[in-house]
């Protein structure tokens, strides 16, 4: 990749993550349309962007975009309230925003179907507001750029200053360390032409060589016809704001056959000057931005020695760094736990092997933290969600957000938004009741609610989706799992296990199939996708009172907590997210089914057991039930008990990918390599029990 | 270039001789021309066109520019070009 590609990839990139962020901003700002401060935070988003898409060729974004900072421009510099109406079509705009964006990145020739619509709207919105500009609010907007107009020694701020002011903050916000803001201003003489020089030859080269050029041209002294010449320079002055890496000594070679007054090169402070932030927003990937965003009222002070500042890293690097810290923990146990080791009896030596053991330890919690990130920006999306959803099924509802402080391992986080947005969209399709009439005869509010909730809960990390609306029932599912041939009817099944059945393959109870969900494809996947994740989901339901959808998924999908133990001479791990409890089962509650094998009677649940020693065929003495331990798991298809015959105990492990061989082994889900040296395979439990049928009581 | 009634349709990829005969051809046609439109499918190639909009704009008040009052455009070879035209 070349470095003018790499740019490109980091400008996609970021308009990508504007983008985002405007989806987010725009549902906030909607919900506070009054908040005038987070307009300009949405317009400063906004004219980045257009500043990306225009410098790339994204023609058809940066001209929808270039109406729609209008609007936004409008707006924050009236301080005029925004009408309903036209708050819609800023948060429809941004829709089309994030569309075209695609079309741009895919080369799509046709545009989305609302662009037109959507740009006519807000181009009339923009003709309507300009026929009635007000003056003194006009004066405001201009005030904040005097100070750089005066820098350049011009006495009153005018609207080509004003646009290369802004120009220069937008490029501000978009430079990144080894870059330079240059702002290049061309006077040349009437006769410029007619030497072959003209305006666009010096912008050609200069965009050429940036990452951002944007170019503003005064047409104010253009004569009419009159005295006008087409081959006479009527453009005095014109000016370049530039975003490149290149130095000042290059971008001055441009110009080496002007003359000397036809060109001024003032490069431009990456920060504003004076600085009044200081404030550095900690960004929840495990980067750090180059750009101090200011923050009102934040303290000055910090500037030199408190700001925290951030670097964009590539996740690839950040993996190679978990794995060689991975490495780094197992050599340290081996070290620890080798027994020529412990046999010298040296205190130093004891001491350095602690100290390497405790700085290890805070290596490994050091990088694992940089894979962890607040589920805040996941929250946030939801609410568009939310949003529209309510929007759709005419349903008034409020959203309560819990927990949204809670860390997540950033590489579940991005395959977490979809399941996410359908338990979501069925929670208020589907969960909620169908219209005001039905909440008020069950004797509840009208607006029905929809809590989002993250927290941590033993070692796991729980997602949950809770809709105070009519329940599951579940004689309904039944019913239907049964018509569908998903059970038989003859099983003694939990509430859980009831639930679960709605995660079945084309199970849905959903009476009319409407856009949102209801179509039997979904939670299925969902389920898929979490399991993917090494989760899984947990649904609690009362009917009449409302339905919680829980997502129970590991801290990181690097380690895993699990429980070691020992079958046949060999280690194994189970995930300790599956384990429900171990017990060494009595003689008689030891049942053996001819051509069904054995099972064990635990509280009235008849759960198969399963012999790692057949399941991996390990020779080893053949010893029964009673006389080693049972570890009752929590599979897809209900509880089992694995026969071990001893527990080891209980370690978090690094996990380590199979090789081709192992990996075609369904019931391993990969390996780790203990603190001995040894390496112990790690047990995927819903593989060990093949799809039988449900349990039968009696010998 | 094309004229079709009362409006005029022009390339944006004019040259600098382009232009010239672009302005020759107007300027006893002025009062004549009620529209300019401007095909954007090219690149700008000189500061030139622009300054002869705005001088056209500012000779006829009335004569309709829209590329012209849109102040943009963008390509990949200049990333974005603003003009302010004071009419």
């Amino acid at each position: 990749m070349t470095k003018q590609e790499q740019v490109k990839a980091i400008f996609i990139e970021e308009a990508g993550e504007i983008i985002e962020k405007l989806d987010v901003d725009i549902i906030r700002f909607e919900e506070d349309a009054g908040n005038f401060d987070l307009l300009n935070e949405i317009f400063r988003g906004v004219h980045t962007l257009k500043g990306n898409a225009n410098a790339f060729g994204f023609t058809r974004l940066g001209e929808f975009v270039h109406h729609f900072e209008d609007v936004l421009d409008h707006y924050r510099s009236t301080k005029e309230e925004i009408e309903v109406c036209h708050l819609e079509l800023i948060v429809n705009s941004v829709d089309v925003i994030k569309e075209v964006m695609v079309c741009e990145l895919d080369a799509l020739p046709d545009l989305p179907n609302d662009y037109a619509g959507c740009l006519e709207g807000i181009k009339s919105l923009i003709a309507s507001k300009k026929g009635s500009p007000s003056p003194s609010q006009s004066q405001e907007s201009v005030a904040p750029f005097a100070d750089l107009a005066s820098e350049f020694g011009l006495e009153c701020p005018d609207q080509y200053e004003n646009d290369m002011t802004q120009s220069i903050e937008m490029m501000r916000a978009s430079y990144q360390e080894g870059m330079h803001i240059y702002r290049i201003e061309l006077s040349l003489d009437t006769d410029s032409y007619k030497r072959g020089f003209d305006h666009l030859i010096f912008i050609g080269l200069l965009a050429e060589k940036a990452f951002s050029c944007e170019s503003f041209f005064s047409l104010e002294s253009v004569p009419t016809l009159e005295t006008f010449a087409a081959d006479t320079n009527h453009v005095p002055k014109m000016g370049i704001v530039l975003l490149t890496t290149h130095s000042r000594t290059e971008i001055e070679e441009n110009f080496e056959y002007l003359f000397d007054h036809e060109y001024a090169i003032k490069e431009i402070e990456s920060a504003p000057e004076p600085v009044t932030i200081v404030k550095v927003e900690e960004t929840a990937l495990p980067k750090v931005s180059a750009v101090a965003k200011p923050s009102p009222g934040s303290d000055t002070s910090a500037l030199s020695n408190g700001a925290k500042s951030t670097i964009r890293i590539d996740t690839f690097k950040l993996d190679e760094l978990f794995d060689s810290v991975g490495e780094l923990v197992i050599a340290q146990n081996f070290i620890a736990q080798n027994e020529k080791i412990r046999l010298i009896e040296d205190e130093s030596i004891s001491r350095t092997i602690e100290t390497l053991s405790k700085i290890t330890k805070r290596i490994q919690d050091r990088v694992m933290s940089l894979r962890m990130v607040a589920i805040r920006d996941t929250f946030d999306k939801m609410k568009r969600v939310v949003r529209d959803t309510s929007k759709k099924t005419g349903k008034e509802l409020h959203l309560n957000v819990l927990g949204e402080e809670t860390e997540i391992d950033k590489t579940m986080i991005d395959s977490l938004s979809d399941p996410l947005i359908h338990i979501i969209r069925n929670a208020i399709d589907h969960g909620l009741e169908a219209n005001a009439q039905e909440r008020l005869a069950a004797g509840k509010k009208v607006e029905g609610t929809i809590t989002l909730r993250a927290y941590h809960k033993s070692g796991s990390i729980v997602i949950s989706v809770s809709d105070d609306g009519r329940g599951i029932n579940k004689e309904k599912v039944l019913q239907k799992a049964i018509e569908r041939g998903v059970i038989s009817g003859d099983e003694n099944l939990s509430d859980s296990q009831i639930f679960g059945l709605i995660m079945q393959p084309g199970f849905s109870t959903a009476d009319a199939i409407s856009d949102l969900s209801g179509r039997g494809v979904g939670l299925d996947v969902v389920k898929t996708s979490i399991e993917k994740l090494r989760g899984k989901i947990e649904i609690e339901s009362r009917e009449g009172e409302g339905t919680t959808f829980s997502m129970v998924l590991p801290l990181t999908l690097a380690i895993i907590d699990g429980m070691l133990v020992q079958a046949a001479g060999e280690i194994y791990i189970i995930p300790t997210l599956s384990v429900v409890e171990s017990f060494r089962p009595e003689q008689d509650i030891v049942h053996a089914l001819k051509e069904k094998g054995e099972f064990v009677s635990l509280r009235g649940q008849h759960l198969p057991i399963i012999r790692l020693s057949d399941v991996f065929s390990l020779r080893a003495e053949r010893i029964e039930p009673w006389e080693g331990i049972l570890v009752c798991v929590e599979t897809e298809a209900g509880r089992i008990a694995i026969m071990v015959d001893e527990l080891v105990g209980r370690q978090q492990v690094v996990i380590k990918p199979l090789g081709k061989a192992l990996a075609k082994l369904k019931e391993i889900s990969g390996g780790a390599i203990l603190g001995s040296g040894d390496i112990a395979l790690i047990l995927n439990v819903d593989e060990l029990r093949p799809m039988i049928e449900a349990p039968h009581a009696g010998n | 270039m094309e004229f079709d009634g009362d409006a005029l349709t022009i390339d944006l990829s004019m040259s600098m001789e382009e232009i010239k005969e672009f302005e020759a051809f107007v300027r006893p046609r002025i009062d004549y021309i009620d529209r300019i439109e401007v095909e954007e499918s090219g690149v700008l190639k000189s500061s030139a066109l622009l300054a002869l909009l705005a001088s056209l704009k500012k000779t006829r008040r009335e004569l309709s520019i829209p590329f012209l009052e849109k102040g943009i455009t963008t390509s990949a070879a200049y990333g974005t070009i603003h003009w302010i035209c004071h009419d």
